[in-house]
């Protein structure tokens, strides 16, 4: 019986990263299920939940990968999630609508924290987030993908950050997946648009 | 719009996008509602509305909420009421309109279609007294909007009836004289609609629409301006051409938009979805005006020599946008110069760079006839007549649908300024060259032939 690990690996990015990491899943028998990477200032990160036979131990795990990528100085940590603090409140699932919110404009401290407090009273999670900063120009632009429970107002969501931002000059915009989906996909439009 | 610049470019042309549904309107099927008892017509016509359109209002800002596309206007048609109607006096016309306006208020629609007839080979009784019926109809409800289809290619122009609308026109605009004529802004003159054009003003529920059928309207101005904003400055000398690629990518991008919020309305109503027109009619947000095309397109101002090419232009890029975004865009695309809706177009009225003869060219260079344009209280039917006569003309000879909606301001004259509230704005009163010579051909009266 396979058992689930969830891990991240944080490396230098550099040609070969990805590869050494693959030989060590496939030299420890894993398979993954779940990932997403990222790179961030020249470092390479990477989260991934990975199914391994129930006779790895987690350490064996993080200390293999760990010199199969020590060239690249591999940060890892592995997690069971059965025995992980913090997910027992977890209610999961209700039906969510997807959206990406997308923020642009002068950079300024405090953004994220606002959007973060804001998007929780409404119980939103923040499911995928990218930004950057243009160094000479000091402006960002910020794109988020939300999950948002069934009954949020998103035109008025939207406003209410409008408003909020607006005398930094600070532009927002929220829009449906599917919107996002019939603007940059030529297939029908309406007939099946369940995007998961 | 460079789609290939990576995410973060693509999602930053995306995200600026002024994405909004101009109009839905939800076309109601009363035709099984036509009874000889008078009260039991009106009573149907009542409930059948409230039952189909009772939760439009509110299944439109869910759905608005939802997509985070707002819907601006709510709108009803049912189908024609002359058919629903037989045999009715104009007083009890005015009745059945006052129903029509009772329901629309009580779902929260912001119009009305429906109160119309189609006299393009000639009038029954009971057109003839819902056309009589207009003035009264139209001064007493609100919501209501009128429409007399007078002409189409393959059947003519029905001259006596346009004399006949065209005195009921001004009967109107009298009895409204305290609200300078508005009852008269409510009533097109259609021509070539025998299908039932679901986006014109006033239109019907036309033949083969089923029972419950929701159309979705898109205001296209603004996202068609933002789109030739972004191409000035990455290329300011760009082609026609490479405009008009612009043009038709923005018309795609509206047109997806609006058919994605359409048919979620339309599945959450259990209605059949039914078209999406593109017509490039004004809002009333600054800049949503065709207007406001031409100057980043090189036109300094709307009347200037090249503003019918621009227009043609416009209405080409835009018809094959639409065409390639959806197969429910029909083939309704128009340029509607609403000049009482249109703050740009009034505007350049003011300042003289917008006469009627210009309004007329512009009519047969891709703008659909004339419209909420006001002209002086004291014009003659006979004048009236002959220009409704000339834009259905204008619309039979080159088969294209035609609507022209005559704004009679009475104790007006031209070059003054006059100002509505609502949707309505201000606007300069019009002249007309050559007004009180057509008396004669009208009174001739008859139909004109089918164009061959």
């Amino acid at each position: 019986m396979p058992k689930l690990y969830i891990m991240t690996v944080l490396a230098a990015n550099r040609t070969g990263i990805l590869a050494a990491l693959a030989n060590a899943l496939d030299e420890l028998g894993g398979n993954l299920r779940d990932v997403s990477q990222a790179v961030v200032h020249q470092f390479f990160a990477m989260i991934m939940a990975a199914e391994f036979p129930d006779d790895q131990s987690p350490e064996v795990i993080a200390d293999h990968i760990g010199a199969v990528c020590r060239a690249f100085g591999a940060n890892v940590t592995v997690v069971d999630p059965t025995l992980a603090l913090g997910m027992e409140g977890n209610t999961e699932p209700t039906h969510k609508e997807r959206y990406v919110l997308t923020l642009a404009g002068r950079d300024r401290p405090g953004i994220l924290r606002f959007l973060a407090h804001r998007l929780a009273l409404d119980g939103i999670d923040l499911v995928d987030l990218q930004g950057r900063l243009q160094d000479s120009t000091q402006t960002f632009l910020s794109a988020m993908e939300l999950a948002v429970p069934r009954g949020v107002d998103a035109l008025q969501l939207c406003d209410e950050l409008r408003h909020e931002f607006q005398s930094d000059g600070i532009t927002v915009s929220l829009q449906h997946r599917r919107v996002i989906a019939a603007l940059a996909h030529p297939e029908p439009v309406g007939f099946n648009t369940a995007i998961p | 719009m460079v789609p290939n610049k990576g995410f973060f470019s693509a999602l930053q042309q995306i995200r600026q996008l002024p994405l909004d549904v101009r109009t839905v309107t939800l076309g109601i099927n009363i035709a099984d509602c036509a009874d000889r008892n008078f009260h039991k017509l009106c009573d149907g016509i009542y409930q059948r509305i409230i039952a189909k359109a009772g939760r439009m209002n509110a299944v439109c800002g869910e759905v608005a909420s939802l997509m985070g596309v707002p819907v601006l206007q709510r709108r009803l048609c049912v189908t024609p009421i002359d058919r629903v109607a037989q045999g009715l006096s104009a007083n009890d016309f005015v009745n059945v309109a006052k129903t029509l306006d009772g329901a629309a208020a009580n779902v929260h629609a912001d119009r009305i279609g429906g109160y119309a007839t189609d006299v393009q080979h000639g009038m029954s009784q009971s057109a003839k007294q819902l056309i009589l019926s207009l003035p009264a109809a139209l001064t007493q409800t609100e919501r209501v909007r009128a429409a007399v289809h007078v002409g189409s290619s393959e059947n003519g122009v029905n001259m006596e009836a346009i004399a006949l609308v065209a005195a009921m026109l001004k009967e109107a605009a009298e009895a409204t004289a305290h609200r300078q004529g508005d009852a008269a802004a409510k009533l097109a003159v259609l021509a070539n609609d025998s299908t039932g054009h679901p986006h014109l003003t006033g239109t019907a529920l036309g033949d083969g629409w089923g029972d419950l059928v929701v159309h979705v309207g898109i205001g296209a101005a603004a996202i068609i301006r933002h789109a030739l904003e972004q191409q000035s400055l990455e290329n300011p000398r760009a082609r026609l051409d490479e405009l008009a690629s612009v043009i038709q990518t923005a018309v795609f991008q509206a047109t997806r938009a609006a058919e994605l919020v359409g048919r979620e309305i339309a599945e959450r109503l259990g209605a059949e979805f039914g078209s999406i027109d593109v017509t490039l009619a004004p809002t009333q947000r600054p800049g949503d005006s065709v207007v406001d095309l031409l100057p980043a397109m090189g036109i300094e101002r709307i009347g200037a020599p090249g503003t019918a090419t621009a227009l043609a232009m416009i209405q080409s890029a835009v018809r094959a946008g639409a065409a390639f975004a959806s197969c429910a865009t029909g083939g309704y695309s128009r340029i509607m110069l609403s000049v009482l809706e249109d703050a740009s177009l009034a505007a350049a009225t003011q300042s003289g760079t917008l006469t009627f003869d210009q309004l007329c060219m512009a009519a047969n260079s891709g703008a659909n006839g004339l419209d909420l344009v006001c002209i002086p209280g004291d014009t003659d039917v006979a004048t009236l007549s002959a220009i409704i006569a000339d834009q259905v003309s204008f619309a039979v000879l080159n088969h294209r649908p035609a609507v022209v909606r005559l704004v009679v301001v009475p104790g007006k004259q031209a070059g003054d300024l006059v100002s509505y509230g609502g949707m309505k704005g201000s606007a300069l009163i019009l002249p007309i060259r050559g007004a009180g010579l057509s008396e004669k051909f009208i009174q001739r009266g008859g139909r004109l032939p089918p164009i061959r």
